[in-house]
């Protein structure tokens, strides 16, 4: 969560930048060229630093241009006559938007052909008098008056350009004629001009801290979505598209992220709730097909006013793994520890209560039973304390310095009587020039201990164990390899974690004994992995410096 | 002599179960392993089915279902005992029928055989399916 944490103030903060240096810029402008404006005859026209901030600002919460020039328009209205005031601006290589405001209830014809003569003249500033235009729309302020019968008597146009672009043309209509001379239209042109110019340098700075900003989070895992009042994105993530699973890494919009989560999470509702109240929402275990996610929907403020929603999508799989794993061991443990205990409290019961029925062989029989089930209770729990302290990165050695072919010599016998009841043969082949250890001797047996018997359990009768050790120079190589069915690759990596059954359900062990056998190794300085044994089978090897 | 088929991976507490219910007089005989149970079933033809749900090859739930699909076996009245006491099991194994589920580690020789009787018809308890779950 601090990288989220980072990524908001980096944007807000980045905002608030921009924003800053355009407004210091803007002042420092209007105060060097106030002679011009004098010059210009602007009479009472000023360009005053509250209207640059309405624009400025207008334009920083939607990255619109024709929101701020529906600012600079409103504006307008207040220092020169009009009928209609108008603009078109490019949309993308074939769409203009025409947004008229109507001052007098003019006609529809009146309207159209302000639409005309401001599309045209923009062609032909274009040099693509041919080149067809799709035109969207928009008419505010007064009602259209068809009974009104004036025709456009005075009109001017001024072209407006972002960064030396020609991205739109403003007209000024009247019902009247000769309304409008050259000090009025240098006037709009200055203020075009200047907005424009503001406009440029604050989109020059957004868009490098939109860039700074799209580095951040591209390296995040976390998907990033950063949307606008009107739900379109201005900054996504690719984790977005990967976590999402979907093939294509760029042109996903909200649907496709709203549609995805559909059924789980109503993304839609709670963006527009999030806008409305300021207040994030967060939704866990979000469970789409295999996969879990988190999904936190933020606010982004600008003096109380949500500007932003950013949108943080977290994989939680493998969490959610983790805790299944973790809740079916705990199932696991608690059947384990029972089965034993029940053995006890049957055979004690029996013992007890049928002392004069059953026979003194078969009383032999459950006292042994209960000894076994004891026996095997202190070991799950021995595993289970053990696992603990593997965990707790807490295992205590008892380091003693002796020779491993020794220790491997004293355990053989042992493992090779277990391998023949299992119709399974053991050889040992030890390295003469294996050396002495400093190593905790019953630990090391313990690892023994479940490397062979696993082996032998997982070999089939008639297959065969080996046992080597190796000298190999700084540190001695264990290697105990069997001809049983082997691990699939998939499992080996994850073979040594906690809770990881390796070899089917059948095997009724806590699953813990490898997790112990690289925790112990690992104390020792040395290494455990598994290999794939040739022709089959698997092989576990480890590996002990000698000091 | 009425049938009991304990199925039951564990020899040790199979010779528990079993040498209690033998001396009440029944006729008990044990599968240890999931693979074998449905047909075992079909080939004793046992009055009462005492089913372990943690079996190798296949568990105790899945022979069930079996048991209750298969027209010969559906009427065939199934006990669970096991460890695994979770309430999921617990109301899985009763939407496919079982009669009781019963806890290992909860109940004592003589007191599966009193639960026995009473799901046989025997006398001693009457067949309350949950009592013994924790």
């Amino acid at each position: 969560m601090i990288s989220n944490e980072i990524f908001f103030l980096l944007l807000v903060g980045g905002a608030a930048f921009a924003f800053g240096l355009v407004m210091w810029r803007t002042l420092r402008r209007l105060k060097s060229d106030a002679p011009e404006y004098k010059q210009l005859n602007l009479g009472e026209v000023e360009l005053d630093p509250e209207f640059m901030n309405s624009v400025t600002q207008r334009y920083g919460d939607s990255l619109e241009l024709s929101d701020a020039l529906d600012q600079v328009f409103e504006y307008l209205q207040e220092v020169i006559p009009f009928s209609l005031s108008g603009y078109v601006l490019r949309k993308g290589n074939d769409k203009l938007l025409y947004k008229a405001n109507l001052l007098l209830g003019v006609s529809e014809v009146f309207v159209e052909e302000v639409k005309r003569r401001l599309s045209e003249g923009l062609k032909d500033k274009l040099g693509e008098t041919t080149a067809h235009f799709s035109i969207e729309d928009y008419v505010r302020g007064g009602p259209v008056n068809e009974s009104n019968p004036a025709a456009v008597r005075s009109f001017f146009s001024v072209p407006f350009y972002m960064n030396d672009e020609l991205v739109g043309m403003v007209g000024v209509a009247s019902v009247r004629e000769h309304v409008y001379n050259d000090s009025i239209i240098s006037t709009v042109r200055v203020i075009f001009g200047e907005v424009m110019h503001s406009l440029s340098i604050l989109q020059a700075v957004v868009t490098r801290e939109k860039e700074k900003l799209q580095t951040l989070v591209d390296g995040m895992n976390e998907g990033v979505i950063l949307l606008d009042k009107d739900f379109r994105i201005l900054v996504i993530n690719p984790a977005v598209s990967s976590l999402l699973q979907q093939t294509q890494a760029t042109d996903l919009n909200i649907l496709d992220v709203v549609n995805y989560f559909s059924g789980t999470v109503p993304l839609e509702d709670t963006v527009s709730k999030v806008f409305a109240t300021g207040g994030s929402e967060v939704f866990s275990e979000v469970c789409v097909g295999d996969k879990y996610y988190e999904i936190t929907v933020i606010p982004i403020s600008n003096e109380d006013k949500v500007i932003r929603v950013g949108i943080l999508i977290e994989d939680r799989t493998k969490e959610e793994e983790l805790d299944r794993l973790q809740r079916e061991f705990s199932a696991m443990v608690i059947h384990d520890l029972r089965s034993p205990l029940s053995v006890i409290k049957g055979a004690a019961d029996l013992l007890i209560n049928r002392s004069d029925t059953i026979s003194d062989a078969q009383k032999i029989v459950f006292l042994n039973q209960i000894n076994e089930s004891a026996s095997s209770l202190l070991d799950m729990v021995g595993d289970l304390l053990d696992a603990a302290k593997v965990e707790e990165g807490k295992v205590e050695l008892f380091k003693e310095t002796f020779g491993l072919n020794n220790l491997l010599n004293e355990e053989k016998d042992y493992y090779y009587n277990l391998g023949q009841q299992r119709g399974v043969n053991l050889t040992v082949s030890l390295d003469d020039s294996v050396g002495q250890v400093s190593a905790d001797p019953k630990k090391i047996r313990q690892v023994l201990n479940n490397l062979i018997s696993n082996a032998i359990k997982f070999t089939d009768n008639g297959g065969q164990v080996s046992l080597f050790s190796k000298n190999l120079g700084g540190a001695v190589q264990v290697v105990i390899s069997d001809t049983g069915k082997g691990v699939p690759d998939d499992l080996k990596e994850r073979l040594f974690d906690k809770f990881v059954q390796g070899r089917g359900s059948e095997d009724k062990g806590t699953g813990l004994g490898l997790a112990i056998a690289k925790g112990i190794i690992e104390a020792h300085g040395g290494k455990i992995w598994i290999e794939d044994n040739q022709p089959k089978g698997a092989k576990f090897i480890f590996t002990l410096p000698y000091s | 002599m009425k049938k009991i088929l304990i199925i039951e991976d564990d020899q040790a507490l199979y010779n528990v179960y079993a040498t209690e219910l033998k001396a009440n007089g029944y006729d008990v005989s044990n599968i240890s392993t999931g693979g074998e149970a449905v047909e075992g079933i079909r080939n004793i033809k046992p009055d009462l089915v005492l089913l372990d749900i943690m079996l190798p090859s296949k568990n105790g739930l899945e022979i069930l279902q079996e048991m209750k699909e298969d027209e010969e076996l559906s009427a065939t009245k199934v006990v669970m005992l096991t460890n695994y006491g979770s309430d999921e099991n617990v109301k899985k194994a009763i939407e496919l029928g079982a009669e009781g589920y019963l806890l290992k580690y909860n109940i004592v020789p003589s007191e599966l055989n009193q639960k026995i009787g009473g799901y046989l018809g025997d006398g001693g308890d009457s067949p309350v399916p949950l009592t013994d779950t924790a």
